[in-house]
This record gives structure tokens, C-alpha cells and sequence, in this order.
């Protein structure tokens, strides 16, 4: 174990984790999306309630991680309520950092993560409904490729701690 | 006990950091892995840390004053407060062995389905400092290569938490820390996107 050296967690980061926003499973929720992975010990589920008019009514989430990682996935609850896919797909992690009072860099990660998850839960639904709006990159933005690499990575850390085992 | 070297941390026996010992059996080798001038003796280069040493030696001494007595003492903290984790938090794995053959004021334990980062945090607003072995606790992000290396999964490692008791500490203090854990773990599995009812 490192020496633990305590984090200059903003305040908002503490609040949200102390109260976090939109916290649980959406019974009724038009898409769910994940990012991240337990192996990682860096995971962020979002559930989304999509209305016809491709606006978001409803945003929850369920974060396994950090308290940063927890932070970060409510307050982009949060940020998107009410807003278009189109105008949410625009928020980035660098957003979510600000809107949370500045991440330290070492927890970039977590905004990333929850901005990745975010976008899958965006695609996910034009794949429920088989439309794909011009704005939507064919790309996968960096945000995302993040997030596959952490899954992939430690999926490859898995395989091959298990063959020394 | 028949090494050729063994290391000694102070801050591990609650003197300041910053100072530590290498033991090493006369006729054994060392190479040098730091270089520089002012060196007054062959293996380290630069100043000593004369504070941080003198504050070694007086820990030392109160460590070993007492000794037995401290040892027992540390022993029954330890081992009421893995009792109460292990049968009162649900998904509890101790990590190391219980007895004689474990360290007397070391209790490491995984608690499944919940981030370590979290709870260290989450205890710290209730007045309980403690460490992990989750890689969001380390500077290089990566989980604990002790607990990776004794068998235990990644989740196992992100979920580790280690406190330490000492002569200080008190049975007050460990009624506290089984008050206030359960109450904060079982928050943290509320928030977490893992739970044992959907594996």
C-alpha cells in the first residue's frame, strides 16, 4: 500500500459524495449504459428516460469507484437533465472537471469515464430506435476509446495473472 | 534470524517518516543505487535527516519498552475488530493469516462490492483513518502488488482496506470503528453499480 496522501477533493466533489444526485437503478429507464469495469475498481452504469422528442427527462447512475468516480457520474446526471442528446453529447470530461469545482489531475479518469459511459448510453439508444443523426460521429471520441482501453487492458492483466497462478 | 539484510521503517513503529535502517550481515555486498558527493558513509550519499533519526530512536525505545505488554495488548484489538468485521459485515475476506502468524497491529480485510478510495474517505468524514490497497489509492494507479501476489482478484485488491492498531488505541476505539463501518460500507454498496444479487 502506498503511503495515502489525502486527495484536495473540492468541495462539491465531497458534497456529491456525501449526497450524490440521482443515485440508483432506473426501473423504466429508455437506455442503460456502462464504462469501466470492477477489475479496473472503475465502473459507472448511467440509466437514462429518453422522451420522444430526444430530450432527456431522467438520469441516474450506480458508480463503482472513487469518490471522484462518484462525483463525476452524478453532478453529468446532473449536467444533462433536460437537455438534448444532441447538446449532451456535447459535454466533455474537461466540463464535468469544472462543473465539479477541478479534479486533480490524477483523477482525470473519473470524468473521462463518466463522459464515456455517457456517450455509449447515447448510441446505445440511436441503436434501440435504428436512427443515426448526422452529429453522431461514425468515431469513437477519445472519451470513449478511454474507456475501452481500461476494459481491455485489464482484461489482458487478468489473463495473464491467471496463467502465472 | 539468518538474513543478510532486513529493512526497518520508523514511521511503521509510529516515529516520523523520513528516517529508516538497513541491516546488512557483515561480508554481504551492496551496490550503490544512489550516487552523489558528500557522502559519509559508502551506501547513501548526502545529509542525514538528524531529526527524523532521533525521532527512530525514541520511537524505538518506547516501542520496546513494555514490549510484551503492548504486543497482547495490540493482539486482542486486532483480533476483536477482525472478528466483528468478519461476522458482522456480510462479503468480508480477511487477507493474511489470524493467529500468531500475523502481524499484531495489522488488520487488512476486502470488502466486496465497494471501492476502497470511497471508504477510506467515507470513514475519514467519520473520524476512522485508514489506508487500501486500490489502485485509485495509489500514485501509479494500479492496486496492491502484495495482496495481486498472495492470490487475491483485482476487485478483492480495489476493495482492500488495512488499519492499523497500536498501543494507543483503546477497545473505545474499536466499538467506534465497528459502529461507524458497516454503516459506511453498506452506503457504498447502495451507490455501487456491483451487487451480489445480480452476479
Amino acid at each position: 500500500m502506498s503511503t495515502r496522501v489525502p486527495l484536495p477533493y473540492s468541495k462539491k466533489v465531497i458534497e456529491l459524495f456525501r449526497n450524490p444526485k440521482n443515485l440508483g437503478a432506473m426501473e423504466d429507464a429508455t437506455v442503460k449504459a456502462t464504462a469501466g469495469s470492477p477489475a479496473c475498481g472503475d465502473m459507472i452504469t448511467f440509466y437514462l428516460k429518453i422522451r420522444d422528442d430526444e430530450t432527456i427527462e431522467k438520469a441516474t447512475f450506480e458508480s463503482y469507484g472513487c469518490a471522484a468516480n462518484i462525483a463525476a457520474a452524478s453532478i453529468t446526471t446532473e449536467m444533462i437533465k433536460g437537455k438534448s442528446l444532441k447538446e449532451a453529447w456535447k459535454i466533455s470530461w474537461k466540463d464535468v472537471s469544472e462543473d465539479l469545482g477541478g479534479l486533480p489531475s490524477i483523477k482525470f479518469h473519473c470524468g473521462i469515464l463518466a463522459v464515456g459511459a455517457l456517450r455509449r448510453a447515447i448510441r446505445a439508444y440511436y441503436e434501440k430506435v435504428g436512427r443515426k443523426p448526422e452529429w453522431l460521429p461514425e468515431d469513437l471520441t477519445m472519451e470513449e476509446k478511454q474507456a475501452l482501453e481500461e476494459e481491455r487492458m485489464l482484461e489482458i492483466m487478468e489473463r495473464r495473472a491467471k496463467a502465472l497462478k | 534470524m539468518g538474513v543478510d539484510m532486513l529493512t526497518l521503517s520508523s514511521h511503521k513503529i509510529l516515529g516520523p517518516k523520513g528516517a529508516g535502517a538497513l541491516y546488512v550481515r557483515e561480508g554481504v555486498k551492496v551496490e550503490k543505487i544512489v550516487y552523489g558527493p558528500l557522502s559519509t558513509q559508502q551506501h547513501w550519499p548526502g545529509v542525514e535527516n538528524v531529526p527524523a533519526i532521533y525521532g527512530f530512536y525514541k520511537a524505538a525505545e518506547a516501542a520496546l519498552s513494555r514490549f510484551d505488554e503492548n504486543i497482547s495488548h495490540m493482539r486482542r484489538l486486532r483480533d476483536s475488530l477482525i472478528k466483528g468485521i468478519l461476522e458482522g459485515i456480510p462479503y468480508t475476506k480477511l487477507n493474511g493469516p489470524e493467529g500468531d502468524r500475523r502481524a499484531p497491529d495489522n488488520v487488512n480485510v476486502s470488502f466486496l462490492y465497494v471501492e476502497g478510495e470511497a471508504l477510506t474517505v467515507d470513514l475519514s468524514l467519520n473520524g476512522v483513518y485508514v489506508s487500501s490497497g486500490s489502485a485509485c489509492t495509489s500514485r501509479i494507479l494500479e492496486p496492491s502488488h502484495v495482496l495481486l501476489a498472495i492470490g487475491r482478484e483485482y476487485e478483492e485488491a480495489h476493495g482492500s482496506i488495512l488499519f492499523k492498531v497500536s498501543r494507543f488505541h483503546t477497545p473505545e476505539d474499536i466499538d467506534y470503528t465497528l459502529k461507524v463501518l458497516p454503516k459506511s460500507v453498506d452506503r457504498l454498496r447502495r451507490i455501487s453499480s456491483i451487487k451480489p444479487e445480480r452476479r
